[in-house]
C-alpha cells in the first residue's frame, strides 16, 4: 500500500506544478458540469412544480367550451365512460376598471361553485378565500401584484354592459394559469390582463346563465381512451355550441410551460456536450504531453515492478483530480445560477411553490458523464505510454523525426524563413492535434458567433414584426361584430389619423390527427396597416398559415384544411391553404374579409380595427375609447413590443450572454494550453535560438506564429460552425411564441473573430511571462 | 580579447548557497585554442557560460574589448552572443523540424557577416547531407552540423561545452579535428571545456579547475592533432 502512497505523493506534486493548465481544463469541465446541472435542476424543478401543482389542484384533463347547456346535462357527461370528476361553470370576459388606473383591463370571469369549493381546477390561495356572496371576487396573483391590490380593495367590472363592484376576497393562483395571458397575447401583461373567479350566482345573474354553464371540465379515470371519449363529449354538446373537447394540449398556459420544458431538455443536452467534449479534447493533449516527458518514469516504476494497472491509475488520477474539481466549482456555479434561473422562471410562471435543489442522481449523471469524457480524453494516450517494454522507454527519445515529403521540399523553396519553416513543419508534424485544436477554437468562435447571432436575430425579429408586418399604433377590439359604422366614429376620435377594420373569428384547425384552436384574422388585401411576411398581398381566395402552423397541422400549401369557424354559428368547411406566411412572432391564420363574410354567410363585419395616430394625443384618444361603449378594449402595438423585447433580454439572451463569456473562456483554455505545450516541448529548441542570438521577440514570434495560423483556420471554420449553430438554433427554438429567424450579418463574423483573438491574446499574453522567464542553461543541459 | 577578473557566481538552491565559482581570473587571446578541464561541478561549464553571455556572474568583472558583460542586460548580452559567440553543445541542440542547411541558415540569416550555409557544412564536410533532417543524420554528423551552426556567424569566440561528451572515441576524434581545423583556418578563438584531459592535447594552453577556482594553468608545448587522440 505504500508504493501506492508514494504514487500519490507524486502525483499531487506533479498536479501543483501543472495547476495552470489543469485549472484551464477544470474550469471547461465546470462549465459543461454547470451547464449540466442548471438546465437539468431547472427543468426538475419545473416539471415538479407542474406535477404538483395539477395533481394537488386537480387540474381538469378534458375541456368543452360551449354556448350555453342546462346544468342538468353535466350529470350525463358524468356517465360517460372513463368520465371521473366533472365541474361545470360559467366563463365569460369582462372590461374592468381600477381607479387611477387609464389603460384598459381585460378580465377573463370564471365561476365558483355557489354551496362548495370546486372539485377541479382548484385554487391556491396566498390569501382570503373562496367568494361566498356574489358580490365577492378572487383575483389572481399576478394581476393583484401588478396593482398592488389587497384583500377588500374594490374592482369594477362590467358584466354584460352593467358595471358592478365587486370586493376582492382572495387572491390566488390556478394550475390553469400558471402561464396567464389574454387570449390573443403571447406575452403575459399583468397590468391589463387578469383572471376574476366569481361567485356562481353573479355570473349567472350578469350573463343571464341561471341554471345553466358554457364551460366544462373534466377528470379522466386512469386508461381512459381520450380520443374516443372526445368524440362522444363533442357528440353530446353539438346542440349546444359546443367547440370540441380539448385536451391540456390546447390550453394555452399547459402548452407555453410544455414547449419551455421541452427546450430546456434540447439546452441541457446539447451545451454539456460541447463543453465536455471539449475538455476531453484538453486532457487530451495535456495527457500527451504529460506522459511524453515522463516516458523515463514510466520505465522506472515498470523496471521497479509496478503493474501497469498501478500506472494507469496513477495517470488516471490527474483526469480525476480535474474533473472533481470541475465538478465540485460547476455544482456550487449551477446551484446559484440554477436559483436565479428558476426564479426568472417564477416572474412568467406562476407556481405554488418552485424550489430548486440539485438531486443526487443528477449530480451523479453529471459526475458519470464528466468522468467518461475526462477518461475518453486520456486513456489512449496512458494505455500507448504504458505498453512501452521498460527497455525500450529508458532509451531517450529519439529526435522527431522529420523527414523529407512533398510538404517539405514546398517549404524548402527559398520563400519561407527558418522560423516559418519551423511553424509550418511543426504544424504538420502533428495533424491531428493541430486539427483537434483548429477544431476547438473554431467551436468556441461558433458559439461566440452564435451569441451574437441571437441578438442580431432577436432585433431583427422585433423589427420585422413590429416595422413592417404590424404597421398599426393600436390595435382596437370591438365588444361585439359591427359594420363599417364603427370605422367612421373611430376615424373622428382625436388624433387619429387613419383607420383599417378587421374580423378575428376563433377557429379550429383539423388536418388528420392534428387539432388547432386559434384566431384567424381576416382583412383586406389593399391593407396599409398588415402585411404578411414573405407574402406581397394578402390573397383574395383561400387561407393564409403561418408556417409554423402549417408545419404543426402538416398542411402546406395547396392542401384543403378542415376549418371550424367558432363565430355567431358554427360552420365547418374545408379551404384551400394558399399560402404560408413566415411570422416569426405568434401563429395564426388569415383570410382576406370578402373570403371570411362569404364563408360565413354575411354581410360587412368587423371585430375590430387598426389605427394609427398622433402619438402626441395618445392619452385624449385612450380617454374618448374609454367612453365608447362599442369598444372592448385596445392595445399599444409599441409597449406590446417592449414587453416582448423584455421578455427575449430576460430569458433568451440572458442565456446567450453566459454562452458568450463561456465560449470566450473556452478558446482561452484552448489556445493557453496549446501555448503551454508549445512552450514545455519546444523550451529546448527555443532556449538554442535564444543561444543563438535570437531575442525575445523573435522566439515569440516563433512559437505564437504556430498558434496564430492555427488561430487563423479556426476563424473561417468557427464561422462556419456558428452559421450551422444558428441555423440549428432556428429550427429547434420554433415554439408558438417566436420562431428566431436565420439572418447573419457581417458584424457577427467579426464579434466571433474579435473574442477569439481576445481570448487568444489574453493567453498568449500570460505565456510571453513564462518565454522570458526560459532557463537558457537548464534547457540545454537536459537531455 | 576576452578578460575575467574575480569571477564569483552565487546561484541559491533553496536554503542553501552553491558557489559555482570563486573568483575567477582569465583572459582569452586572439586565436588560441583553449581546454578548460575540470571534473563535473568544477564550475568550468557556468564559466563558459558567463564568457559566452548566457549567464551574468554574482561579482567580479569580465570586458569583451572594451564591452564590460558583467553590467550588460539581457538585449546587449543577446547582441553579443548573436555577434560575437558560436556555441557547441553536448546534446547538440538543432532544431528537430529544420534540415542540415537550415540550421545553420538559421544563424546566418541573422549574422552581419556570414559565410553560406552551404561553405559552412562544405567546412565540416557535410557538403552531402544539406537536405537531411537532425533524425536522419548520425550523432558525430549532428555535432558537425552544430559546429558548422557555430562557425557560419565567423564567430571571435567559438565555446564548445563537452563537445564529444555523447559521441564514442572514433566520432569524437572527427569532430575534434573540425574544431582544429577551424581555429586554425579562421583564426577563432575556441575554448573546449571537457573532463577528458587527452584532448588538452590539442591545446595551446590548458586549463584546470577544481571547486570553482583555476587550480592550473599552463601552455602546451607539444601541441598534437586531433586525430592523434585516443581516449
Amino acid at each position: 500500500m505504500t508504493h501506492h502512497l508514494t504514487l500519490l505523493h507524486k502525483l499531487g506534486r506533479e498536479v501543483w506544478q501543472a495547476r495552470a493548465q489543469l485549472i484551464a481544463i477544470a474550469l471547461v469541465v465546470s462549465i459543461g458540469v454547470m451547464v449540466l446541472l442548471m438546465m437539468t435542476s431547472a427543468k426538475q424543478s419545473l416539471t415538479r412544480a407542474q406535477q404538483h401543482f395539477y395533481q394537488d389542484y386537480h387540474y381538469a384533463e378534458l375541456f368543452v367550451e360551449l354556448t350555453r347547456a342546462p346544468r342538468s346535462l353535466s350529470e350525463q357527461v358524468l356517465e360517460l365512460p372513463g368520465v371521473a370528476i366533472v365541474e361545470s361553470r360559467i366563463r365569460s370576459a369582462a372590461r374592468v376598471e381600477l381607479p387611477g388606473y387609464t389603460d384598459p383591463i381585460q378580465a377573463q370571469l370564471l365561476s365558483i361553485p355557489s354551496q362548495r369549493d370546486p372539485l377541479l381546477n382548484r385554487l391556491h390561495f396566498s390569501s382570503g378565500y373562496y367568494p361566498q356572496t356574489p358580490q365577492q371576487v378572487v383575483i389572481s396573483k399576478p394581476f393583484a401584484e401588478a396593482h398592488q391590490l389587497q384583500l377588500y380593495d374594490s374592482v369594477t367590472a362590467i358584466l354584460n354592459g352593467r358595471r358592478t363592484e365587486l370586493e376582492i376576497v382572495g387572491i390566488a393562483i390556478s394550475p390553469e394559469f400558471i402561464y396567464q395571458i389574454g387570449p390573443a397575447d403571447i406575452m403575459p401583461d399583468y397590468q391589463r390582463y387578469g383572471v376574476f373567479w366569481l361567485h356562481e350566482e353573479a355570473l349567472a345573474a350578469a350573463l343571464d346563465m341561471d341554471g345553466a354553464f358554457n364551460s366544462i371540465s373534466l377528470q379522466l379515470q386512469p386508461g381512459t381512451d381520450q380520443e374516443a371519449l372526445k368524440i362522444r363529449l363533442d357528440a353530446l354538446f353539438e346542440r349546444y355550441g359546443g367547440r370540441g373537447a380539448a385536451d391540456r394540449d390546447e390550453q394555452s398556459s399547459h402548452r407555453f410551460l410544455s414547449e419551455e420544458l421541452k427546450q430546456l431538455g434540447t439546452n441541457a443536452i446539447f451545451l454539456p456536450v460541447l463543453f465536455l467534449g471539449a475538455s476531453a479534447f484538453l486532457f487530451n493533449i495535456f495527457m500527451q504531453r504529460q506522459i511524453q516527458t515522463q516516458r523515463q518514469t514510466i520505465a522506472i516504476l515498470k523496471a521497479f515492478g509496478y503493474s501497469q494497472k498501478a500506472i494507469f491509475g496513477h495517470y488516471l488520477g490527474y483526469t480525476v483530480v480535474v474533473i472533481f474539481l470541475g465538478v465540485v466549482f460547476g455544482a456550487i456555479l449551477s446551484r446559484w445560477l440554477a436559483a436565479a434561473m428558476v426564479e426568472l422562471y417564477s416572474l412568467y410562471f406562476n407556481f405554488v411553490t418552485l424550489t430548486v435543489s440539485i438531486q443526487w442522481t443528477t449530480m451523479a449523471i453529471a459526475l458519470l458523464v464528466t468522468l467518461v469524457a475526462g477518461f475518453l480524453g486520456t486513456w489512449r494516450a496512458i494505455y500507448l505510454a504504458i505498453r512501452v517494454p521498460p527497455a525500450q522507454a529508458m532509451r531517450p527519445a529519439t529526435p522527431i523525426n522529420f523527414h523529407q515529403s512533398w510538404i517539405n521540399h514546398l517549404l524548402a523553396s527559398p520563400w519561407f524563413t527558418q522560423g516559418a519553416r519551423i511553424i509550418l513543419r511543426n504544424l504538420v508534424r502533428h495533424p491531428l492535434r493541430s486539427g483537434l485544436t483548429v477544431f476547438g477554437i473554431a467551436i468556441s468562435g461558433g458559439l461566440l458567433l452564435f451569441g451574437s447571432y441571437q441578438f442580431n436575430a432577436i432585433t431583427t425579429m422585433l423589427e420585422r414584426n413590429y416595422r413592417v408586418e404590424q404597421q398599426m399604433d393600436v390595435i382596437v377590439q370591438f365588444t361585439q361584430i359591427t359594420d363599417g359604422q364603427a370605422l367612421a366614429s373611430l376615424a373622428a376620435l382625436p388624433g387619429v389619423n387613419y383607420v383599417e377594420g378587421f374580423r378575428s373569428v376563433p377557429v379550429r384547425l383539423r388536418q388528420g390527427p392534428q387539432t388547432y384552436s386559434t384566431a384567424v384574422t381576416a382583412f383586406s388585401p389593399d391593407s396599409q396597416l398588415r402585411q404578411l411576411a414573405g407574402l406581397a398581398r394578402m390573397p383574395e381566395q383561400g387561407i393564409v398559415l403561418t408556417e409554423h402552423l402549417a408545419n404543426y397541422l402538416g398542411s402546406p400549401a395547396g392542401t384543403l384544411l378542415d376549418v371550424e369557424f367558432i363565430a355567431e354559428r358554427r360552420i365547418r368547411t374545408d379551404v384551400q391553404v394558399v399560402a404560408t406566411s413566415a411570422e416569426a412572432i405568434g401563429v395564426g391564420a388569415y383570410l382576406s374579409l370578402a373570403t371570411l363574410n362569404q364563408q360565413l354567410y354575411q354581410s360587412e363585419s368587423l371585430s375590430g380595427a387598426w389605427l394609427l395616430i398622433d402619438s402626441q394625443a395618445k392619452d385624449a384618444l385612450y380617454t374618448a375609447l374609454n367612453e365608447m361603449p362599442q369598444v372592448a378594449g385596445y392595445t399599444h402595438v409599441r409597449e406590446a413590443e417592449a414587453k416582448l423585447r423584455a421578455y427575449m433580454d430576460d430569458t433568451v439572451l440572458t442565456a446567450m450572454s453566459i454562452i458568450f463569456v463561456l465560449a470566450g473562456s473556452m478558446t482561452f483554455a484552448m489556445v493557453y494550453n496549446n501555448a503551454r505545450i508549445a512552450l514545455a516541448e519546444r523550451e529546448r529548441e527555443l532556449a538554442t535560438l535564444r543561444v543563438l542570438g535570437y531575442s525575445h521577440t523573435e522566439i515569440a514570434r516563433i512559437l505564437f506564429g504556430e498558434l496564430f495560423i492555427l488561430v487563423l483556420l479556426a476563424l473561417p471554420l468557427g464561422w462556419g460552425l456558428g452559421v450551422l449553430f444558428a441555423l440549428g438554433m432556428s429550427h429547434v427554438i420554433s415554439s408558438e411564441l417566436f420562431r428566431i429567424p436565420f439572418v447573419l450579418s457581417q458584424q457577427l463574423f467579426g464579434w466571433s473573430a474579435l473574442g477569439v483573438l481576445t481570448a487568444a491574446t489574453i493567453a498568449v499574453m500570460l505565456m510571453v511571462r513564462r518565454l522570458r522567464r526560459l532557463d537558457l542553461i537548464a534547457a540545454l543541459k537536459s537531455e | 580579447m576576452l578578460k575575467a577578473e574575480a569571477i564569483s557566481k552565487i546561484y541559491p538552491m533553496g536554503e542553501v548557497e552553491i558557489h559555482a565559482l570563486r573568483g575567477v581570473d582569465l583572459e582569452l587571446e586572439s586565436g588560441e585554442l583553449v581546454v578548460l578541464l575540470g571534473a563535473s561541478g568544477s564550475g568550468k561549464s557556468t564559466l563558459l557560460n558567463i564568457i559566452g553571455g548566457l549567464d551574468t556572474p554574482s561579482s567580479g568583472q569580465l570586458y569583451y574589448h572594451d564591452h564590460a558583460l558583467h553590467k550588460a542586460n539581457d538585449q546587449q548580452l543577446t547582441r553579443y552572443r548573436r555577434d560575437h559567440v558560436g556555441f557547441v553543445f553536448q546534446f547538440y541542440n538543432l532544431i528537430p523540424s529544420l534540415t542540415a542547411r537550415e540550421n545553420v541558415a538559421m544563424v546566418t540569416d541573422i549574422a552581419a557577416n556570414p559565410m553560406r550555409p552551404e561553405e559552412a557544412l562544405e567546412r565540416v564536410g557535410l557538403s552531402q547531407r544539406l537536405h537531411h533532417f537532425p533524425a536522419q543524420l548520425s550523432g558525430g554528423e549532428q555535432q558537425r552540423v552544430a559546429i558548422a551552426r557555430a562557425i557560419a556567424k565567423r564567430p571571435d569566440i567559438l565555446l564548445c561545452d563537452e563537445p564529444t561528451g555523447a559521441l564514442d572515441s572514433s566520432t569524437g576524434g572527427i569532430v575534434l579535428q573540425v574544431l582544429q581545423d577551424i581555429n586554425h583556418e579562421l583564426n577563432t578563438t575556441t575554448a573546449i571545456i571537457t573532463h577528458n584531459a587527452v584532448i588538452g592535447d590539442m591545446a595551446d594552453r590548458i586549463i584546470r579547475l577544481s571547486d570553482g577556482q583555476i587550480v592550473d594553468q599552463h601552455y602546451n608545448s607539444s601541441k598534437r592533432s586531433a586525430q592523434e587522440l585516443h581516449w
